[in-house]
């Protein structure tokens, strides 16, 4: 049992290895009540390893996983109760309705008492608008549909923590923005962690976000602390000259730089920005091009996008896993 | 045991919507009541002291040929979903990140297999009920003979159980289970091959031909019982086993 209640998810040295390669390692984390977070990761990164893991469908080769007031290891029910879980690539069974599938999931949860099954069945249905058509069996109706029922499925006896992966995988535009207002509106008092590919939904529904890399944590931070660290990084130089020239020149002193964007402004004019590191210094940059003739009418800093931070945070050289690289204990939620 | 319920009820929807019950329990029935109809009309050519014990023994022991077969055909096909289709469709995960445990997980689509498979045999209760008037009918025999039905049933459904789970495919769950079974059926001819020693006496140990024949005459040998019941949980333990080890794959 722990003594903080507002924690509601605490990963500690989290590690799971498959055929001896380390898919998560040494994941830690806390998430508290009322956080959306974002758990970001090229493929192969380890986010579906680590939602197994904190689902309780998958043991850690070390490591702990507190849900709430209870170590998933020890006491497994307790903690799996608390837990609304939508995992990725689903094919809920086609033989049922999805009435019947929440029915079952009900059920299933642990946390709907028998005589209110019914009610929160209909309720999740109307929650994710699935209403019509929910008497038709799951194997005749569309991707779209079946994300939304393992998303009401999730939603059951009103979890406190969401765990939702890939969630608006084959929904149609309107309803992502409707899912995004339900997160919004679900992450007022519980806590939710979210995977997506789709770095513009983490920045309309996370406070916060967990990117994985190789498996390991490189950055636990507000989104906006994260935005703010690669902006103070994130350059733009203004050139005038022989653009082909001047273009050769940045591309090769730049084959390693990350988030490298070209614009010709005019016939002799370039304006590049990239993420700058220690080992591609801005000033190194302008020396070269002064050097070579060129004249520097412009350089400092521009502001970052999420994708940018993520790219970033891709290309960063790895840390050492005691010690990730980006983890900011003294985080600022974003208003 | 609420869970092991939510299972049990979901398994047995799933296995009755679909048309593979149906199907199954109609060429069953078909199967049974043609085996039935041979048997009486067999019956009223003997003379009246081969005739004694009436067709029911003949029918529910059957020399447990068909008996054979239908264990061989039925309980696979039964059995072969319980967890293949789960682990192939992505289902299971939701299933162990469920606050059920991998025993209501297992004794739960067991439990369905096996009531499935009783309400298969139910409705031949009727041919006994039919004869009452015309033939003798010693309700005991009938009762033993069912006994032995179900252990055979339970064990073949058990080990059905544990190959699905071995599998992530339905039809080779199918074939690892026939082929478990006619592994048993072999070992019990044992029996008839063997004239003395260790080979037959294991062989008339775990004959269902001899169990079959046995009980269908009110013979009730507890080695028998005792083999079959082994055999069910053995085959649910290691299904509980492997379940569990999907949490701690590596």
């Amino acid at each position: 049992m722990t003594q903080d209640g507002e924690t509601l998810i605490r990963a500690s040295g989290l590690s799971k290895r498959f055929s001896g390669q380390f898919a998560v390692k040494d994941v830690s984390f806390t998430i508290l009540r009322g956080e959306s977070v974002g758990l970001l990761g090229e493929n192969g990164a380890g986010k579906t390893t680590t939602f197994r893991l904190l689902s309780g469908s998958l043991a850690p080769s070390s490591g702990v996983v507190q849900i709430g007031a209870y170590q998933l290891a020890q006491a497994p029910a307790e903690a799996k109760t608390q837990i609304g879980y939508m995992p990725e690539a689903q094919n809920p069974y086609p033989e049922l309705s999805a009435r019947e599938y929440l029915r079952f999931r009900a059920e299933l949860s642990g946390r709907v008492p028998a005589r209110r099954v019914q009610a929160e069945v209909e309720r999740a249905l109307r929650l994710t608008d699935i209403v019509a058509g929910a008497s038709r069996l799951l194997g005749t109706r569309s991707k779209g549909y079946r994300q939304r029922v393992l998303l009401s499925a999730a939603l059951l006896g009103d979890p406190s923590v969401l765990l939702l992966d890939e969630p608006t995988s084959g929904l149609d535009p309107t309803q992502v923005l409707e899912f995004r207002e339900l997160i919004r509106t679900l992450a007022e008092d519980r806590t939710i962690l979210l995977s997506t590919h789709v770095l513009s939904e983490v920045e309309a529904t996370c406070t916060r976000a967990l990117v994985l890399r190789h498996g390991a944590l490189v950055a636990d931070d507000s989104l906006q602390n994260l935005k703010r660290r690669v902006s103070e990084r994130k350059v733009q130089i203004r050139a005038q000259g022989d653009l082909n020239v001047l273009q050769t020149l940045c591309t090769a002193y730049l084959a390693q730089a990350a988030g490298l964007e070209f614009e010709r402004e005019s016939d002799d004019t370039l304006s590049l920005r990239y993420i700058e590191t220690d080992a591609l210094p801005l000033s190194a940059l302008v020396n070269e091009l002064c050097a070579a003739g060129f004249a520097v009418l412009e350089c400092g800093t521009v502001r970052a996008k999420l994708d940018e931070v993520f790219l970033s945070l891709m290309q960063e050289q790895p840390s050492s896993p005691q010690q990730p690289a980006a983890v900011n204990d003294e985080r600022t939620a974003e208003p | 045991m609420r869970g092991l319920i939510v299972i049990l009820q979901k398994e047995l929807r799933s296995l009755w919507v679909t048309p593979l019950a149906w199907v199954l329990l109609t060429l069953f029935l078909l199967l049974q009541g043609v085996t039935f109809y041979t048997i009486v009309v067999h019956f009223t050519t003997l003379p009246p002291d081969e005739a004694a014990l009436g067709p029911l023994p003949a029918y529910l022991g059957q020399d447990s040929l068909l008996l054979t077969l239908m264990l061989l055909l039925l309980c696979p096909a039964l059995s072969m979903r319980s967890f293949a289709e789960e682990r192939k469709s992505g289902a299971m995960e939701i299933l162990l990140a469920s606050p059920i445990g991998a025993a209501g997980l297992v004794l739960g689509k067991y439990l369905a297999t096996l009531l499935t498979y009783v309400v298969f045999w139910l409705p031949t209760l009727l041919y006994a009920w039919a004869l009452r008037g015309s033939a003798p009918v010693d309700f005991r025999t009938v009762a033993t003979g069912y006994l032995g039905i179900l252990l055979a049933g339970a064990s073949s459904l058990a080990i059905g159980t544990l190959m699905s789970a071995l599998s992530k495919s339905q039809v080779l769950a199918l074939m690892l289970t026939i082929s478990a079974e006619f592994g048993l059926f072999l070992l019990g001819l044992g029996e008839n091959v063997f004239d003395s020693g260790p080979l037959r006496e294991l062989g008339s140990y775990v004959s269902l031909s001899t169990m079959q024949n046995e009980l269908s005459r009110g013979l009730i040998d507890s080695r028998r019982i005792v083999f079959h019941l082994s055999l069910t949980l053995w085959a649910l333990f290691v299904t509980q086993l492997v379940v569990e080890s999907w949490r701690h794959e590596s």
